[in-house]
C-alpha cells in the first residue's frame, strides 16, 4: 500500500521543523560547544598547532599574572646592646579605717573583711 | 511709634515674669542658706579651727566635722556670739563627724538632706558663710588618695572664691543640703565633702545606739586587686549562707554599682546590720542577684 501523494514531502517538512525546534531548546553553552567542536573537526590537522597556541599562552598568561613574594632585604647582623631590669614591685593598697587625709594617716595592709 | 511702645511694654512684660518665676527660687536657696549656716559654730580643745555645724532634718541634733588633731572631748558650741550649753555630743571615728545636741532647742526650719548621692558631676552648690554666699562645683568621687582607700568616698568641691570652713552644708539648685564640707584640698580652691547620705547613714546609729556600728557580711577581698574580687568567704556568714563563693565578681552593692575594690569598700560602708542589701556579682560568665542580710561586725 502506497502512502498518500505528498506524504513524504510533508513528513521531511515535520522532520526538519521539530530539528529546529530541539536546536532552539539547546542553551547557549551548549550550542556554542556544538559549533567549536564542529570547527575544530573541520580545521583538519591544524587543530593541534591551534591548541598548542592556546596552551602556551594560558601558561605564560598565568605565570604573569601569579603574585610574587615581597622582596625582603636581609639587614647586616648587628649585636643588641640591653640590659635586664628588675620589675618594680606595684605599691601595696592601704585600707584606711578612718577617714584622716593626713599624708600621715596609716590604714591595714592585706585581706579586708567586710 | 505705636510699634516701640508695645516692642517696650512686651520687654517689661518679659523681665517682670522672669522676675515672678526666679525670685522665689533663689528666696528659697538663700533662705535656706541662712538658715543653716553661720548660726552654730563649734570649738574643740587641741585645734584653732571653728567649724559650722548645721540642724539635722529631724531638728534633734546639730552636725559637724571634727578637724584633724582636734579632741571631741571639749566642744564648746556657739549659735552668733552667744555660747550654748551642750546636752550631749557624740563623735564617730570612722568618719570624723561629731552630733551635738545644745540644752536649749534649735527652733528653726531644718533644711532637708538628700538621701542617696546622686553621681552629678558638674551639679553647682551655694553655701552661706561670713565672708558671704560661695558659689562651688562638684568635680567628682574621691574613693581613694594615693595608695590608701577611704572608708567611704568624699565629693571633691571646687569654689569660686574661698573654701567655706569645715562642716559648713552645701546646697544644691533645691536648697536641700547635699554634702557637708570636710577639710581642705591640698592645692587651689578646692575641697573635700562628706556626702549627705554618709551623714545619715551615721547618724541612724548614733541616734539608735551612740555609735555607728558596720554592717558585715562575711566576704573579703583584697585592696591590691583591680576587679573587686571575693577571695575568701567566711563559714556560717551571711554571705556563705546565700552562696557566696571565692573568686564571685562583685558587680552591685545595695543598688550601687560596684567595679573595682573603692567602689566596693564605699559600697559596704552604708550596709547596716539586719536591712537586707540586693546583691548582683558575676561567677563565670553567668550573673546572679541575691539578697543577704548583713549582721553586727564581730569588732564592733
Amino acid at each position: 500500500m502506497r502512502p498518500e501523494e505528498g506524504y513524504w514531502q510533508d513528513f521531511l517538512c515535520d522532520f526538519h521543523h521539530r530539528q529546529r525546534q530541539q536546536a532552539v531548546k539547546k542553551s547557549g553553552l551548549v550550542r556554542g560547544l556544538g559549533v567549536f567542536s564542529t570547527w575544530l573537526s573541520d580545521l583538519g590537522p591544524a587543530k593541534w598547532a591551534y591548541t598548542a597556541g592556546l596552551a602556551y599562552a594560558s601558561i605564560t598568561a598565568a605565570f604573569l599574572l601569579m603574585p610574587k613574594e615581597p622582596q625582603m632585604e636581609s639587614l647586616p647582623a648587628a649585636p643588641v646592646r640591653h640590659e635586664v631590669v628588675p620589675a618594680v614591685p606595684a605599691a601595696p593598697v592601704e585600707q584606711l579605717g578612718e577617714l584622716d587625709l593626713r599624708p600621715s594617716a596609716q590604714g591595714t595592709l592585706g585581706e579586708q573583711s567586710f | 511709634m505705636e510699634d516701640f511702645a508695645w516692642l517696650l511694654r512686651r520687654v517689661l512684660q518679659r523681665i517682670l515674669w522672669v522676675g515672678v518665676v526666679a525670685f522665689p527660687f533663689c528666696g528659697v536657696v538663700l533662705a535656706q542658706a541662712v538658715a543653716v549656716s553661720p548660726r552654730w559654730s563649734v570649738s574643740f580643745a587641741g585645734s584653732e579651727v571653728i567649724t559650722t555645724a548645721s540642724p539635722l532634718a529631724d531638728g534633734s541634733m546639730l552636725v559637724t566635722v571634727l578637724p584633724a588633731g582636734a579632741s571631741p572631748a571639749n566642744v564648746h558650741l556657739k549659735r552668733g556670739n552667744v555660747d550654748l550649753a551642750v546636752k550631749w555630743s557624740a563623735c564617730d571615728p570612722v568618719s570624723r563627724l561629731v552630733f551635738l545636741a545644745p540644752e536649749e532647742a534649735l527652733e528653726v526650719r531644718c533644711p532637708q538632706w538628700i538621701g542617696r548621692a546622686r553621681d552629678v558631676m558638674g551639679e553647682a552648690y551655694v553655701c552661706s558663710t561670713t565672708e558671704g554666699i560661695l558659689k562651688g562645683v562638684n568635680e567628682g568621687w574621691v574613693k581613694q588618695r594615693g595608695e590608701k582607700v577611704l572608708p567611704f568616698a568624699l565629693l571633691r568641691v571646687s569654689f569660686d572664691q574661698l573654701v567655706p570652713p569645715v562642716g559648713t552644708p552645701l546646697l544644691d539648685e533645691q536648697g536641700r543640703v547635699a554634702a557637708l564640707l570636710f577639710q581642705g584640698a591640698d592645692k587651689g580652691k578646692a575641697a573635700y565633702a562628706i556626702p549627705a547620705e554618709a551623714v545619715l547613714r551615721v547618724q541612724q546609729d548614733i541616734a539608735s545606739s551612740g555609735k555607728w556600728v558596720r554592717g558585715w557580711l562575711g566576704l573579703t577581698l583584697r585592696p591590691e586587686n583591680q576587679a573587686p574580687i571575693v577571695v575568701k568567704v567566711a563559714a556560717g556568714s551571711p554571705a556563705d549562707q546565700v552562696g557566696i563563693c571565692p573568686n564571685d565578681i562583685l558587680l552591685e552593692v545595695g543598688g550601687r554599682v560596684v567595679t573595682n575594690y573603692p567602689d566596693a569598700a564605699n559600697a559596704f560602708f552604708y550596709l547596716s546590720p539586719g536591712r537586707p542589701v540586693r546583691l548582683k556579682f558575676l561567677r563565670g560568665s553567668q550573673r546572679w542577684e541575691i539578697t543577704a542580710t548583713p549582721i553586727l561586725a564581730a569588732r564592733e
